[in-house]
C-alpha cells in the first residue's frame, strides 16, 4: 500500500543520514542557531484589534475614523478617597492632571480639575479652564464645586456616580501603541506613593495586562510543558538518550518556528503565544514512537545500525501521515479571517513539519552516533497490558453497552450546544482577582465607561456640521444612546453648541438645545438719527448656520486650536459622537450596535452616519470567530480525510477516519454547552487543531487493523490491533493531552478553557478511535477494509 | 507693552555706529524693540491654520490698529472670509494696567459680546500665537544672554537666549526660554524657539518674510509651528498702509456694530 512506498522512498534518506549522522546533525545545528539568533527580535502585540483584516468595513471605517480623529484609546485612572472635595485632595488632582498632560505619549487629558467651562457673563461668554491656577482656600473649593455640578458638560467620567472617585481621562496619542502609553502612565501612577487607591483601565492597559500575562505564561508555561515532557521521557526511557534525543527535536523545532516567525516580523500575539506549547507536546509525540520501537530492536538483539534502520523504514510512513494531516489541520485555521489565528495556523504547521524532518533525520543520525546502551529498561508487561486484553474481550462481547453509552454522550452533548453562549469579553478572560479586572471593574461600575463607541457622522462638504439639522440628528442620537442601558455618557459637539446657544441667551433654559434652520433673533442697532449714533432694538431673521459657525468663533477666540479636535474633524466635515459603554461583553455590544442602527435606519435613513469604535471591532472579530468556527472545522476534516483517503488509496477509509473526531467534535461543544464555556476567539481554535492531532490515532488504529485482517478474522484482528496499537494510542493521548493542559496554568480564562477543551478532545479521539472504530469494525464487517488487505 | 505690533516689528537702522562685538544681549534686544514705528497702520491678513494632519482653516481678515501711546493700542479685525464668519468684527482695547478689554461682535446675534481675558498666554483666535507672541514684550521681563552669532538664511544674526525675569513671567508666557535670531542688519526677529515648564520645545517661530513699508519693517509672513502637538498657523499681511490717520471713535465698542 501507498504508505510503505512513500517509507521506502523516504527510507533512501534514512540512510543518507545515518551514513553521515555528523554533517546531519552539524547542518541541523548551524540552521538552529541561526533561527536561535534571530528570535531576539521577535516582536509582541498583544492588541487583538490589530489581527483583524485591514479590509473589512468594520476595520476600514474605525481606520478612517483614526484618520480624522487625533487620540483613539484613552485610559480612565480612577482615584479613591473619602473626601473627593477636600483642598488637598484637590490639589492632588490638579498637580496629577499637569504631570500627566506633559508625557509624551499623551495626547490630551481631561479631568475634573482642567476642563473647560463654558460660562454666560454679563456682557458675553467665557471659556476658561475650571481652575486656572490650583485652588488655595476653602472658598475656592466651594466655589469649584459648584462650577462642576453646573458645566452642563457630560462629567460622568470624571466624578463617580457616588462621588467617592475622581477620573482622569487620559487620550493617548494615536501613533504610539496603546500598551506602551499605559506603561509609562501605571509607572508614573507607581511611583506616586499617594494614599489614595488609584484604578487605571481601559483598552491600552487592558492591553498592557494582556502583554504582562502573555509574558508571564511564555515564562512560565514554556518552562512546565518541557519539565513535563522530561518527566514523561524519563519514565517511558529511563536512559539520558531517551530524554535528550526527544527533546533536542522539541527544542529545535520551536526555534525554527519562532526564529522563523521573528524573520518574518510576525508577532507574538494572544493567538500565536500558544504555539510553543501546542508545537511541543505535538513534536514530541514521533519521537517517542521511534525511540520506543529502537529499544525494541535493540532488545530483540539488532545492531545499533540495524535497529535504527528498521525503526526508521517501519516508522517512516506512519510518521510522515500522522504529521501532515497535524499540519494541515493547523492549515485550517488559514480559513480565519483574524490575522493572528492564521498565524499560528502557517506557524504550527510549520513547527510540526519541521519536528517530522528531525525526528526522520536528526534522531536516527543521533541513535547511530551513540554506542549500544548498556541497560535497557525492561519491556512493560503488565498494567496496561493486561486492561488491552480485558478492553477487547469487552468489547468483543458485550459492545452494546458501549455502543448505548457512545449514543448517551452524543445525545447528552447535541442537548448541550444550543447552549453554547458565543462571548468575546476581554474582561472576563482575566481570573476574578487579576488587577485589570479589579481596576476594571470598579471603574465602570462607578463610572460612564471605558469601551467607546463612535458614532461617525460624514457631511458631503466642509463646514457641514455645523448646518444645524445635522446637529439636531446628533443631539437625538446622543438622546437615544442615552437612554440604553450600559451607556454610562456620550459627548458630541452638539453639546457644546446647546451650551452656547443657552449661555448666549441669558442662561435661558428654552436655549439649552441646537438652534432651528432659521432663528429670529432680537439684538440691537447703531442708527444715525439727527446727526446722533443711537442704539435701537431689532428684530431680524438668522440662519442658524451662520448662527452656529459664529458660536464656534467666539468659542475660538479663547480656545486652544485642538479644543474639539476628538469630536470634530478641522473643517467641520465629519464629526463623532462618544458614548462610553461599561461593559465588553459582546452580547451587550450587539444589543446596542442593532438597537442604535435601527434607530439610525428609522429616523434618519438618508444620513451618513456609521457606527464605529472599539466596541464594533470587538463585535467584528466575534463575527469573524463564529464564521471562521465552522469554516476551519470544515476545512480541517476535508483536508484531513482527503490526506489520509489519498494515503489508504480509499475515500471511505478517508471517511472513518473523520468518525472518531466526529465524535470529538460533537462531545466539545457539548461540553461547552453543559459547562459554560464561552466560545471565542481562543476557544474557537480548539477544533481545526483537536481535527489535526486527533486523527493520528484513527490512522494508527485503522492501518494496524488493515495489517492484522490480512491474517485473522475480525475479532481477532480486533484483540490485536487494540494490543499494538491500542497502547501506543492511549501513551500518546496522555502525553499530548497533559502537554496541552498546561495551558490551563496560563493567566487568561480563555487559554485556560482552550487548555482543557484540547485536552478532552485528545482524549475523546483517543476514545473514538480504540472504542467507536472498533465496535463499527465488529458490528458492520466493512468489506472494503478486508478487500484493502490484498493490495 | 504694545499688544498691537502684532505681526511686525520694525526698524531704522541704527545711526550709532557701535562695534557689534561689544553689544550684550540686552541692548540688542533694546534696539529692536525701540525701533521706528507708526502711529496707525491697515492691512490684510490671512490666518491660516494647519493641524497635525495637514486639515487647513483659513481666515481672512481686515485689521487697522492705533497706537494711542508708547505702550497702549487698539486692534480692530474685521472677518472677510469664510462666508460664515463674515462681518465678525474683533476689537481689543490695550491697557497697561490690568486686562486688555476684548470684544466681539457676532452678525447673526447683532450683539457685541465681551471675551473674558485669557492672559495674555491666551491663544489668538485659536492659534499657535498667543497674544503675548504678536504683542510687544517689556525689555525688562525677561534676562538676555548673547550666545554665538549665526546666519539664518543666509543673513548674519544675533542669538540671545531670552529667561523670564521672575516666576510670574514664566507663569503668564508658559515659556521657560525663548531663543531669538535678530537679523543684524535690520534688527528685526527672523526666529525664535520656544521652550516650555519642563525646558522642552514646545514651539518655533519661522519668518519667511519681512518687508520695509513706509520706513517701517514688518514681519510679513510668519509660520508659527507648535512641535509637541503638530499644529502650526502661518500669518501672511499683504496690502499693508502706514499712518493713514483712522476716526476717533473707530476703535470703540458702539463702531464694532456698524461694520457690516
Amino acid at each position: 500500500m501507498e504508505l510503505k512506498r512513500n517509507g521506502n522512498k523516504m527510507y533512501k534518506i534514512t540512510k543518507l543520514v545515518t551514513g553521515f549522522p555528523k554533517f546531519t546533525i552539524l547542518i541541523i545545528l548551524i540552521i538552529t542557531i541561526f533561527f536561535g539568533y534571530n528570535i531576539k527580535n521577535i516582536k509582541v502585540d498583544p492588541d487583538i484589534t490589530t489581527s483583524l483584516p485591514k479590509n473589512i468595513p468594520a476595520r476600514k471605517l474605525y481606520d478612517k475614523m483614526n484618520e480624522i480623529f487625533p487620540s483613539k484609546d484613552f485610559v480612565l485612572i480612577a482615584i479613591e478617597t473619602d473626601s473627593v472635595f477636600s483642598l488637598k485632595f484637590v490639589r492632588t488632582v490638579y498637580d496629577l492632571t499637569n504631570t500627566l498632560e506633559t508625557l509624551p505619549e499623551v495626547y490630551s487629558v481631561m479631568s475634573p480639575t482642567n476642563i473647560k467651562l463654558i460660562r454666560g457673563t454679563e456682557e458675553g461668554m467665557e471659556v476658561k479652564e475650571i481652575l486656572p491656577t490650583p485652588p488655595e482656600t476653602e472658598r475656592d473649593i466651594q466655589k469649584y464645586k459648584h462650577d462642576l455640578f453646573n458645566s452642563d458638560l457630560p462629567i460622568e467620567n470624571i466624578i463617580s456616580k457616588d462621588q467617592r472617585m475622581i477620573g482622569i481621562m487620559v487620550f493617548v496619542k494615536k501613533n504610539i501603541k496603546p500598551e506602551e502609553a499605559a506603561k509609562r502612565i501605571l509607572d508614573y501612577l507607581d511611583t506616586l506613593d499617594s494614599p489614595y487607591h488609584i484604578f487605571a483601565s481601559g483598552k491600552p492597559v487592558l492591553t498592557l495586562y494582556l502583554a504582562r500575562g502573555m509574558a508571564r505564561d511564555m515564562r512560565l508555561l514554556f518552562p512546565l510543558v518541557i519539565l513535563l515532557i522530561i518527566v514523561i521521557l524519563w519514565l517511558s526511557f529511563r536512559s539520558l538518550r531517551g530524554v535528550l534525543i526527544p527533546l533536542a527535536v522539541v527544542l529545535i523545532s520551536v526555534t525554527w518556528t519562532i526564529g522563523l516567525m521573528a524573520l518574518l516580523g510576525v508577532p507574538i500575539t494572544h493567538s500565536t503565544n500558544m504555539l510553543p506549547i501546542l508545537l511541543a507536546s505535538i513534536a514530541v509525540a514521533d519521537g517517542i514512537h521511534i525511540v520506543n520501537r529502537y529499544y525494541d530492536l535493540i532488545r530483540a538483539n539488532e545492531t545499533v545500525k540495524d535497529a535504527v534502520l528498521d525503526t526508521m523504514k517501519e516508522l517512516n510512513s506512519p510518521v510522515i501521515l500522522t504529521s501532515v494531516t497535524t499540519a494541515f489541520g493547523f492549515l485550517a485555521l488559514n480559513t480565519s479571517n483574524i490575522g493572528s489565528v492564521g498565524d499560528l495556523g502557517q506557524f504550527t504547521a510549520f513547527g510540526v513539519i519541521a519536528a517530522m524532518v528531525f525526528s526522520l533525520t536528526f534522531i536516527p543520525a543521533a541513535l547511530t552516533l551513540l554506542k549500544r546502551p548498556k541497560k535497557i529498561k525492561a519491556k512493560e508487561s503488565g498494567f496496561l497490558s493486561k486492561l488491552a486484553v480485558k478492553y477487547s474481550e469487552f468489547i468483543i462481547t458485550k459492545r452494546k453497552y458501549l455502543l448505548a453509552f457512545i449514543a448517551l454522550v452524543i445525545v447528552l452533548s447535541i442537548i448541550g450546544w444550543p447552549q453554547i453562549v458565543l462571548e468575546n469579553n476581554s474582561i472576563n478572560n482575566f481570573p476574578e482577582d487579576h488587577p485589570a479586572r479589579i481596576s476594571y471593574e470598579n471603574i465602570n461600575k462607578h463610572f460612564a465607561g471605558t469601551t467607546f463607541l463612535s458614532i461617525l457622522v460624514e457631511g458631503d462638504s466642509a463646514g457641514a456640521i455645523k448646518d444645524p439639522s445635522i446637529l439636531r440628528k446628533m443631539d437625538s442620537l446622543e438622546n437615544f444612546l442615552a437612554s440604553l442601558e450600559h451607556v454610562g455618557s456620550t459627548l458630541s459637539l452638539s453639546d457644546f453648541i446647546k451650551r452656547m446657544n443657552k449661555v448666549l441667551h441669558a442662561d435661558s433654559e428654552k436655549y439649552n438645545a441646537i438652534p432651528p434652520d432659521t432663528v429670529w433673533e432680537t439684538g440691537t442697532d447703531w442708527v444715525e438719527e439727527n446727526g446722533q449714533w443711537i442704539e435701537k432694538p431689532v428684530k431680524f431673521k438668522v440662519a442658524g448656520k451662520d448662527l452656529v459657525a459664529q458660536y464656534l468663533q467666539l468659542y475660538e477666540m479663547s480656545g486652544k486650536p485642538d479644543d474639539f479636535s476628538n469630536l470634530v474633524d478641522y473643517n467641520y466635515q465629519n464629526a463623532r459622537i462618544n458614548a462610553f459603554i461599561n461593559t465588553e461583553s459582546s452580547n451587550v455590544l450587539r444589543d446596542i450596535d442593532h438597537k442604535t442602527r435601527a434607530y439610525i435606519q428609522k429616523h434618519f435613513p438618508q444620513a451618513k452616519i456609521e457606527l464605529t469604535g472599539t466596541s464594533e471591532l470587538f463585535l467584528a472579530i466575534n463575527d469573524l470567530v463564529v464564521s471562521g468556527q465552522f469554516k476551519s472545522i470544515f476545512v480541517s476534516l476535508i483536508l484531513v480525510i482527503g490526506v489520509t483517503s489519498f494515503a489508504f488509496r480509499s475515500l471511505k477509509i478517508g471517511l472513518l477516519n473523520g468518525i472518531p473526531l466526529l465524535f470529538a467534535m460533537v462531545f466539545n461543544f457539548g461540553y461547552m454547552g453543559w459547562f459554560g464555556i464561552d466560545l471565542n476567539i481562543v476557544t474557537a481554535l480548539t477544533s481545526s487543531i483537536a481535527i489535526g492531532v486527533g486523527v493520528d490515532y484513527a490512522v494508527h488504529f485503522i492501518h494496524r487493523y488493515i495489517y492484522r485482517l490480512s491474517e485473522f478474522n475480525e475479532e481477532e484482528s480486533v484483540r490485536k490491533t487494540i494490543f499494538e496499537a491500542g497502547i501506543p494510542i492511549v501513551i500518546n493521548a496522555v502525553t499530548v493531552g497533559l502537554g496541552f493542559a498546561i495551558m490551563m496554568f496560563s493567566t487568561f480564562t480563555g487559554v485556560k478553557h482552550m487548555g482543557l477543551l484540547i485536552t478532552l478532545a485528545m482524549f475523546t479521539s483517543c476514545f473514538g478511535a480504540i472504542a467507536i472504530l472498533p465496535t463499527y469494525f465488529l458490528t458492520y464487517k466493512p468489506k472494503f477494509l478486508k478487500e484493502k488487505r490484498s493490495d | 507693552m504694545s499688544f498691537v505690533k502684532f505681526a511686525f516689528v520694525f526698524l531704522l537702522l541704527s545711526l550709532i555706529t557701535l562695534n557689534a562685538q561689544t553689544l550684550d544681549g540686552k541692548t540688542i534686544m533694546q534696539k529692536a524693540l525701540n525701533k521706528s514705528t507708526w502711529k496707525y497702520m491697515q492691512g490684510d491678513v490671512e490666518l491660516i491654520l494647519i493641524n497635525s494632519q495637514g486639515q487647513k482653516r483659513i481666515r481672512k481678515i481686515k485689521m487697522f490698529s492705533r497706537k494711542r501711546n508708547e505702550n497702549e493700542s487698539d486692534m480692530l479685525m474685521r472677518f472677510v472670509a469664510p462666508p460664515d464668519v463674515k462681518n465678525i468684527a474683533f476689537l481689543t482695547i490695550e491697557h497697561s494696567e490690568g486686562d486688555d478689554e476684548r470684544y466681539l461682535y457676532l452678525p447673526a446675534l447683532r450683539r457685541v459680546k465681551r471675551i473674558t481675558s485669557s492672559g495674555k498666554g491666551g491663544n489668538f483666535m485659536s492659534s499657535d500665537f498667543t497674544y503675548y507672541d504678536i504683542g510687544k514684550p517689556k525689555l525688562n521681563d525677561w534676562t538676555y544672554k548673547r550666545l554665538e552669532d549665526e546666519k539664518i538664511d543666509g543673513f548674519d544674526c544675533y542669538k540671545l537666549e531670552c529667561l523670564p525675569a521672575n516666576e510670574q513671567i514664566a507663569k503668564d508666557t508658559g515659556y521657560r526660554k525663548i531663543l531669538r535670531w535678530i537679523r543684524k542688519d535690520v534688527y528685526v526677529t527672523v526666529r525664535s524657539q520656544y521652550f516650555d515648564k519642563g525646558l522642552k520645545e514646545w514651539k518655533i517661530l519661522e519668518v519667511p518674510k519681512i518687508e520695509n513699508i513706509g520706513g517701517v519693517w514688518f514681519q510679513t509672513d510668519m509660520i508659527m509651528k507648535d512641535v509637541q502637538t503638530g499644529h502650526s498657523s502661518e500669518m501672511i499681511f499683504n496690502n499693508i498702509m502706514v499712518n493713514k490717520k483712522l476716526p476717533d471713535n473707530f476703535f470703540s465698542k458702539r463702531f464694532l456694530t456698524r461694520l457690516r
